[in-house]
Formats: C-alpha cells, sequence, structure tokens
C-alpha cells in the first residue's frame, strides 16, 4: 500500500499501535533532557503541521496565515494564564476556540479569493496580526512579550522535566490525528479533496463549497491554536516574533517534504525536519540552508514529498485557477 | 608495561587450551594489567593543578545579534576576572569554569538559557542577560528552580523585586532617570523636551522616570514617541518630533539606534537640538558608527576608565593588556559580577540558597563600578557621572 | 511638517515602488510569483555595503555593483530554478522561491552576522525647497529612481529586447511562434527585475545608514503591496502603489503612532485584494 493511502483504521491498528506504542517508550530510551525538548517540539509541529494539511493538502486553500493561528492560540493561553490564572485545562479549549473564531472570520471574508491572491491576503492577514500583536501593548505587553506562564499542573501536579511534556503533547499529538483521521475519511473530508480537485465539478455537483472551505479554515485553525496553547505553556515565555510569515514557511516546508494531502505526510515532515538539524553541529547552525535546500530538492526532484498524494503540486495547480487578464507590460 | 599487557592478552587468547587454576591467574593478570593502564593514561589526561572540582558558573549574554558588543564585553571581562580569580587558588580551593550561553539578547533563548542552566546539576549560578526584557523572560525559570540570577546591567525596577533569587548591580532608573533629568534641566537649563524611546521593558521604564523627574524640576515634555528594537528607519519619526521644536531629545535606547538616529537627524538638516541619553549609550561603537553626528552628545556612566582608584586601575591595566582596548562600563559591571560571586562564594560555599543569602547580606562592596550593596529590593543605588561627546571621544563634563 | 513627511514619503515610496515593478516585470512575462525577491534586494543591499563602507568606493561605484550583483543572482535563479520548472506550472516554482528566500536570508547571517551593519553617510546636507527643508540624498533617490524608470520605459519600448519581452508577456507562445528566444527573454526579464530590486536595497541602505540580513522580508512584502495596486500586471500602478503606500506611512507617523506605520501597506493590500483584487489600474480578472 502506497504511504499516501495510509490512514490508521481499526483493519490496521497493529501497525498504529505499534507506533503508538514505541512513541510511549521514547522517553524510557532517551533519558536527555535536551533529546526530549526536541521530541517534545516535533509533537508540536506534528500538530501544526497536520492542521495545515487540511487547508493546504486536502483542500488545495493556499492559507499562508497559519503561524498567525498559532500565535493567537499562545497568547491567548497566555494572557488568561497569567492574568485571570486560568490552568492548562482551560486555556487549552479556549485558546483554540479563540483561533478557530479567528479562523472563521477570515475565512469568510477572504474565501471568495482563490489561488495567489489568498495567499497574498493570508500573508496580509499574518503580518496584520503580528502588527496589532506587538503594538497593542496593554494586551499583549507588545514587544516584550509575555513571561512566566505557568506550566500545566494536572491535579496538583505541576509538570516539570521534559518527559511530562512528551506525554502531554503526545497526548494532543494523539488527539488531533484521531480527530484529523475521521474528518479525512469521512464525506467531508472527501469533499475536501473534491474541491481541491476540481472546484467547479464539485459545486456543479452540489456542494456547498464555500461552507466547506469555511469548514476547512475553523478545523485547522482550531488544532493551530490548540498548538499554540501548549507552546505556551511548554516555553513559559510568549512573544510576538515567534509567529511571523517565517515560522509559516517553516510549517509548510515541513508539509512538503512529507507531503501533502496524507495522513502520514505531516507527521513525517515534521519529524524529519525537526529532528535534522540536531543530528549535527553544522546542520544545526545552517538551519535555514537546510531547510530551504530540503524544500528544493524536494520539489524539484519527488514534488510529492515522502508520503503525499502525487499530483497535488502540478500543472493546473492553484496559480493557474486565477490568471488575470493579460495586458502589455507598460 | 604495554608489551607485558599484549602479551598477557595473547596468551590469554589461547586460553581455551590451558586448564582451569591456570585460567583463573592469567586472567587476574590481565585485569590488573589492564586497570594499570587504564589509571596512568587516565592520569595523563587530568590537568595536573586542580585537585578538587571546579565550580560552574553560567552566562547568559549576547555574544551574536545587535547587542553582540555588549554580551562580548561581558565575556573578555569575565575570562579576565576569572583567570586572575584562579591564579589566586580560586574560590575555597576550586577553579571557576564558566559555562556560556548565546542568548542574542533574545528573551526566547535568555529562557531556554534558563532552563538549560537550571537542569544542569553542576552549575550553581547564573551571570546574565544584558536586557531587561530578557532577564524579565528568564527570571521565572530561575525563580523556580532556586538558581542565582545576577544581571550586570538590567535596570529596569521591576527586575530585582521580581524575585527573592533576582540581583542587579547596575543600579535602576529609579536613579539614572532624575539624574539624567537634573542633567538636562538644571544643569543644561533645558525645559522643552522630547523623548524617543526604545518599545520595551526598559525603554519604557526609562522615559516613564526620566519624564517624572523631568517634569518635577519644571520641564515642559512636549512629546513622547517610540520606535521598535528592529526599525532602522528614523526620519518620519524625528520629522515629526521636529515640527515640535524641543529643545533637548531624550533618547533612552542602545548604542546602534543612537547613532542611526543621529545620522539620520543630522541628514534631515535637524542640528539645533540638544541629544542626550542615559549611560546605555556609552560605548566606543556608537562614536565608530555615529562618527560626526554624535558629537555634542550628553550621556552619564558609572564607572570612568581614568578613575585613580587602585581597584579601577588594575582592571583596567588588566583589560588593555590582555585584549589591546580600554574597557568601558559594560566590561567593567561584567567583571563586578564575577568577581562578587567570588567574593561570595568563599563564605557561603556552592548551596544555591546559600549563596543567595550571602549575596543578599553584601555591604560596601568595592567594585570597580562604585561600592555595591544590595537594598532589600536586591538592586543597588549607584552614583553617576555626567558625560559628553566631544571631538569623537567621551569626556568628563565639567562645566 | 507636513510636507516634510510628504517628501519623506515620497522618498520610501520610490523605493518600494522599484521593487514593485520587479514583481509586475517577472508576473507579467513569466506569469509567476517569487517570494526570493526580497532576499536578492538585501543582497543587493550588502553588495552596496561591501562597495561603500568597507572598500570605500563612490557611492555610484556601489550602486552598480549592488545591482550587478543582483542582476547576476537573479539569472542564476531563473535558469537553476525556474527553467527546468518550466512545464510544471506555478506552485513549484513559488515553493522553490520560498526555499531560496529561507537559504539565502540565512547564509547571510552566517557570513555577515544577524546585525545592523552600519553603512557610511552619503550627501549630509539639507536644502530648502518650496520652504521645506529636503535632504540633498532623498532629491538623490528620487532622482535615481525616476532615472531607472524612465531607463526601464526606453529599453521595453525602444528595444528589440523590450519589444521581445512585452510580446512574450502578452502571449509566450505566439512570441515562441514569431522566432522570440522565450528563454532568454525570461532570464533577462527576471534579472532586469532583480537588478531594479538591487537598487533599491543599495539605495535604502544608503539612506538609512545601516544594512541587515532581515531587511529583505518586510521589503518584499511591501513591494506585493504596492505592485497589487496595478493587479500585478501594470507599472504605473506599480509606481502609484509605492508612492501612496510610502506616503500614507509617513502620514501615519504623523498623525497616529510610529509602531503601526507598516500596516499600512498591508492593510492596503488586504483591502484591494478584498475589494478590487484586479487592482486600481488592472483590468477584470479573467478566471480560467
Amino acid at each position: 500500500m502506497a504511504l499516501y493511502a495510509f490512514v490508521p483504521r481499526r483493519e490496521n491498528r497493529l501497525l498504529w499501535g505499534g507506533a503508538l506504542a514505541a512513541a510511549l517508550l521514547v522517553p524510557a530510551v532517551l533519558r536527555s533532557e535536551y533529546v526530549l525538548n526536541t521530541a517534545v517540539l516535533a509533537g508540536i509541529y506534528v500538530i501544526l503541521a497536520a492542521s495545515l494539511n487540511i487547508t493546504n493538502g486536502y483542500t488545495g486553500l493556499f492559507s499562508f496565515g497559519h503561524a498567525a493561528f498559532y500565535g493567537i492560540g499562545a497568547y491567548t493561553a497566555a494572557i488568561l494564564a497569567t492574568r485571570l490564572g486560568w490552568g492548562f485545562a482551560l486555556t487549552l479549549p479556549a485558546a483554540a476556540v479563540v483561533a478557530a473564531l479567528f479562523g472563521a472570520a477570515l475565512a469568510l471574508i477572504t474565501l471568495r479569493l482563490s489561488g495567489i491572491f489568498l495567499a497574498l491576503v493570508t500573508i496580509g492577514f499574518q503580518e496584520i496580526t503580528f502588527l496589532v500583536t506587538l503594538n497593542w501593548i496593554a494586551l499583549t505587553r507588545g514587544p516584550m512579550g509575555i513571561p512566566g506562564v505557568p506550566p500545566p499542573a494536572l491535579g496538583g501536579y505541576e509538570l516539570r522535566g521534559n518527559t511530562g511534556y512528551y506525554y502531554l503533547i503526545l497526548a494532543l499529538d494523539v488527539l488531533t490525528l484521531f480527530v484529523v483521521a475521521r474528518v479525512v475519511t469521512s464525506r467531508v473530508g472527501r469533499a475536501f479533496v473534491a474541491i481541491r480537485e476540481d472546484e467547479l465539478a464539485a459545486q456543479a455537483s452540489g456542494l456547498p463549497t464555500f461552507r466547506l472551505k469555511v469548514l476547512a479554515f475553523v478545523i485547522a485553525t482550531f488544532f493551530a491554536g490548540l498548538a499554540g496553547a501548549f507552546f505556551a505553556h511548554h516555553a513559559r515565555f510568549v512573544s510576538a516574533d515567534s509567529f511571523r510569515l517565517d515560522e509559516t514557511f517553516v510549517i509548510l516546508t515541513m508539509l512538503i517534504v512529507g507531503g501533502l494531502g496524507s495522513f502520514l505526510g505531516p507527521i513525517v515532515g515534521a519529524v524529519a525536519l525537526v529532528i535534522l538539524p540536531e543530528v549535527s553541529r553544522v546542520l544545526a547552525e545552517y538551519r535555514g540552508v537546510v531547510y530551504g535546500l530540503v524544500l528544493i530538492a524536494v520539489i524539484l526532484f519527488r514534488p510529492e514529498g515522502v508520503a503525499g498524494v502525487p499530483g497535488i503540486i502540478q500543472p493546473r495547480g492553484l496559480l493557474a485557477r486565477a490568471r488575470p487578464a493579460r495586458e502589455p507590460v507598460a | 608495561m604495554l608489551g607485558h599487557t599484549l602479551r598477557t592478552m595473547t596468551r590469554a587468547a589461547r586460553m581455551a587450551s590451558v586448564s582451569g587454576p591456570e585460567r583463573m591467574k592469567l586472567v587476574l593478570r590481565l585485569l590488573a594489567q589492564v586497570l594499570l593502564l587504564a589509571a596512568v593514561v587516565l592520569a595523563a589526561g587530568v590537568p595536573p593543578v586542580w585537585s578538587a572540582d571546579p565550580i560552574h558558573i553560567g552566562l547568559s549574554a549576547p555574544l551574536t545579534g545587535n547587542f553582540a558588543e555588549y554580551g562580548q564585553l561581558f565575556q573578555k571581562a569575565i575570562d579576565l576576572g576569572v583567570e586572575w580569580i584562579n591564579a589566586s587558588g580560586g574560590v575555597q580551593g576550586r577553579p571557576i569554569v564558566m559555562i556560556v550561553g548565546d542568548s542574542r539578547a533574545d528573551p526566547k533563548e535568555a529562557a531556554a538559557l534558563a532552563q538549560k542552566f537550571t537542569s544542569d546539576k553542576r552549575i550553581v549560578a547564573e551571570i546574565g542577560d544584558f536586557s531587561s526584557t530578557a532577564c524579565l523572560a528568564a527570571q521565572p525559570i530561575y525563580d523556580r528552580a532556586g538558581m542565582v540570577q545576577l544581571s550586570p546591567t538590567a535596570s529596569h525596577p521591576g527586575f530585582a523585586p521580581g524575585s527573592p533569587w533576582s540581583f542587579g548591580i547596575v543600579g535602576t532608573q529609579a536613579g539614572e532617570g532624575p539624574f539624567m533629568a537634573r542633567y538636562a534641566v538644571q544643569k543644561l537649563g533645558k525645559k522643552r523636551i522630547a523623548v524617543l524611546h526604545i518599545n520595551n521593558d526598559w525603554g519604557i521604564v526609562s522615559k516613564d522616570l526620566f519624564i517624572k523627574a523631568a517634569r518635577e524640576m519644571g520641564a515642559d515634555v512636549i512629546a513622547v514617541e517610540s520606535y521598535f528594537e528592529t526599525d532602522t528607519d528614523f526620519t518620519g519619526v524625528l520629522t515629526k518630533l521636529r515640527g515640535q521644536k524641543p529643545e533637548l531629545l531624550y533618547i533612552p535606547s542602545f548604542y546602534n539606534e543612537a547613532a542611526l538616529i543621529n545620522k539620520q537627524r543630522e541628514r534631515l538638516g535637524w542640528t539645533d537640538v540638544t541629544m542626550m541619553g542615559p549611560g546605555s549609550l556609552y560605548s566606543p561603537k556608537l562614536l565608530e558608527i555615529g562618527g560626526d553626528s554624535v558629537n555634542g552628545l550628553y550621556t552619564s556612566a558609572a564607572f570612568f576608565p581614568k578613575d585613580p582608584q587602585p581597584e579601577v586601575q588594575k582592571f583596567v591595566k588588566g583589560f588593555e593588556a590582555k585584549y589591546k582596548a580600554t574597557p568601558n562600563m559594560f566590561a567593567a559591571v561584567a567583571y563586578d559580577a564575577v568577581n562578587l560571586l567570588a567574593f561570595v562564594m568563599a563564605k557561603s560555599g556552592t548551596d544555591h540558597k546559600a549563596i543567595r543569602d550571602e549575596l543578599a547580606k553584601v555591604r560596601d562592596y568595592p567594585g570597580v563600578t562604585g561600592k555595591i550593596t544590595f537594598t532589600e529590593r536586591r538592586d543597588v543605588v549607584k552614583e553617576y557621572r555626567q558625560l559628553v561627546i566631544r571631538n569623537g571621544d567621551f569626556t568628563l563634563y565639567d562645566k | 511638517m507636513l510636507l516634510s513627511q510628504v517628501v519623506n514619503g515620497l522618498t520610501q515610496g520610490s523605493l518600494y515602488a522599484l521593487v514593485a515593478i520587479g514583481f509586475v516585470i517577472i508576473f507579467g512575462t513569466m506569469n509567476l510569483v517569487t517570494f526570493a525577491h526580497g532576499e536578492v534586494y538585501m543582497i543587493g543591499a550588502f553588495v552596496g555595503y561591501l562597495a561603500l563602507g568597507v572598500y570605500h568606493l563612490a557611492w555610484p561605484v556601489a550602486l552598480a555593483s549592488g545591482m550587478a550583483a543582483a542582476w547576476v543572482l537573479g539569472s542564476v535563479i531563473e535558469k537553476t530554478a525556474f527553467r527546468p520548472l518550466r512545464a510544471t506550472g506555478h506552485m513549484p516554482p513559488l515553493l522553490i522561491t520560498i526555499g531560496l528566500s529561507i537559504i539565502l536570508k540565512d547564509l547571510a547571517v552566517v557570513v555577515f552576522g544577524a546585525e545592523n551593519r552600519p553603512v557610511p553617510s552619503v550627501y549630509g546636507t539639507t536644502v530648502q525647497v518650496a520652504g521645506v527643508p529636503v535632504s540633498v540624498l532623498q532629491l538623490v533617490i528620487l532622482g535615481l529612481a525616476g532615472a531607472l524608470v524612465v531607463a526601464l520605459r526606453v529599453l521595453l519600448h525602444s528595444t528589440k529586447i523590450g519589444r521581445a519581452m512585452r510580446a512574450t508577456a502578452q502571449d509566450h507562445e505566439a512570441a515562441y511562434a514569431m522566432g522570440v528566444n522565450v528563454n532568454r527573454v525570461f532570464n533577462i526579464a527576471f534579472a532586469l527585475a532583480s537588478a531594479l530590486g538591487g537598487a533599491a536595497g543599495v539605495m535604502v541602505g544608503i539612506y538609512y545608514n545601516t544594512v541587515y540580513p532581515a531587511m529583505g522580508g518586510t521589503a518584499g512584502l511591501k513591494g506585493f503591496a504596492a505592485c497589487i495596486f496595478g493587479g500585478l500586471t501594470s507599472i504605473p500602478g506599480a509606481i502609484l502603489g509605492g508612492l501612496i503606500i510610502g506616503v500614507v506611512e509617513n502620514l501615519t507617523i504623523q498623525f497616529v503612532a510610529s509602531g503601526y506605520r507598516d500596516v499600512v501597506a498591508f492593510a492596503v493590500m488586504v483591502l484591494i485584494l478584498l475589494l478590487r483584487p484586479q487592482g486600481l489600474l488592472g483590468k477584470r480578472l479573467r478566471m480560467v
């Protein structure tokens, strides 16, 4: 079976059950705090890549604003935790919901556009969010960031070492991937793919394409916000410049390298690209160059990535759908 | 001896043909020779001087990025201090070893370094960071873990009181603000003042304290503008401020932007305003980058290399000899920081809490930046000098 | 002070316009969007800095070398990243430019360090123009930008290669059928656009007395915002967009707060995309 077709089902539960068991054993094998920190980071990016996959992969919408929702989730959690004293159990859903609300708002306003124009407007939203966060000092403390976000305390026991954080992010990963798998194998998921493949035909066959696209956005941004909340409680310091266009590019690179439009793609991409710079000192110093080279190599030689659906990145693609009338260059 | 071991090993290789008790003797002999060999090898690798474990101190500072100048000065001054401390026997017979992390003055990095340092069981205390924002970001982590966080330069009045483990030795803007206000209003007689400040913890509080003091002295603060750390375009905001016609423009900023602000101001033709900034501007880089445009800028310092005091001269001469450059305030406070820790640990040992308690009790420690006494907020009250830049150099203002 | 701010805005706006024209040339001729334009601008700026600040050459030499470096870089990018993907459409090249932008920025940090590099002052004097104090440098920049635009127009309308570029932009298949070496045209268009970006970079470095690896990011995005004015395909639209964004930014500093200046460009971009995606000067969008 091709990698891109894999979706966890009851039938293949030995496979993903085994993977899950292996994941559970990781802290027993990797003892170092530093290595576990890398594993936690990988866990965060799995959620981010998997959620971006819903819009950019399955539905074929070109969103470049993902990091902004990640940031909205992180700031929501940080503000609620430090100002209102809310615990992780409350800030997590709150952050996800707030991010999803913003996602819905953005989607409703902008999803009339497609292709490069949608990409540009999501970039505009991304940067505006960053600038407002930076300037609205009363709410976000602007460039000073929000320090002192408490670690998650589950039933009186406060998380200290990275082992606890690892299990927590693993749980969140399982939750996210479970939801993604269910969505993707449902009628809604198939509708997303129909929209990606040929929106006009999908519309003609009666699908409410606009509503479905908004739904894709809401799901994606919900989980981005979720990841943001976790990030806030893990790094314990939130600042606006972690959530810029650069970060969206990182997530997008992971998704493309892993493969768009498949279940395994984001997992493979996130884990590989988080681990890769840690393999050697040299790679860590040149992290940007490495990411860029990997992305370029993938596009040139294997555009579907490791485990992606072949053909998503293709000639009759997203930019071709909105070509303005040609006029002579002045 | 190596030959012996090899021979024993080759005999052992033919052990299959050897009988029981013989085999036992062979194994024991082999074991003894290997152990002896190992001991010799290990002993050769151990540095001959110290018979005790080193004491590890963490340093979190910007070694790269826009504040690299400051972090590198920290490192140089601390290395000099550690060299001298170790040369005279170390602390309780143990040498000091610095574990250095590059924070790039980025609060996220500082927080990450704090996590790293506090999970490293060898590190007993931390010196750093450079900027108040970075210190504040790392503070909750040192506080939770119970490790002393001694910042050479954080001057935000909320930093040291924020945690019983945080200490600052450069003085706060609560002291420097009024000092600069006195300089501007009373010494130089300026009554219409505008402020352009960096938009971060330190910049905001510096601006607030300066303005409060200046107003109390009867000056009129007619305009306040701010900029973000990464901004490089000041033409718009300078044009706006110029429109208000201030007599003096006070710029709580760091040397990089201060240099750009002055160059762009000069190019806009705005030369009839007095420029002044706090001691954060006191750095040779300001002169290098700002060139002619910073002549006539007023600033302050708590440390002046021409100070005749013997402690100061010893430090200055030692720094010049080792690095071929004159130290400035930033090197001096870092030097004081590491010496202060060594002084304290000689009495308290290396238990984290004992270090903290002993540090809090410090009275009249003779630092090169003046006497160090911690208030109950764990910051210090400093004495400043009035400076002005003339002919491309910092000079004392003595009119 | 209002007029001073307008002058500030026009100066900055002319530099945004140069970047925007680059985007228009690339999109108009090759139907491609590049996210690496900002980094080409940054590399041009650094080369200019090296010439002016390190080797102490005259500023026109710095400008020329910045443009030359950007031209070469653009040409190399087109040949290695876009030509092999010619047949595959629009997505792969876009993603490649994202990769390139990440690489170039990181390389700049590794080679030059992340900090601001100081660029020496050029033309430090001021003159009075109709009672408004204007820096001579501002006049020089406005003049240079204008000269480059005029030169571009001459190139496009009065030279063989210019006509070839316009023909390719109209319909590259027909142009090919008429004997135009489309590959060469694409390469020259990309390199030309890059050179304009490099020129803007050098001038920005001189104007603000500093260059730094991250300078390409926002500049590229603002250039995009400016070229949306013309619906991505109109050079006068891009120029107008750049100037308007520059002036409104400085008026925002004057009347609102300096922290919000960057929001202007993005707010403008979002509004135009939502209300009139073909731009203010472009024709109706054709949805294929």
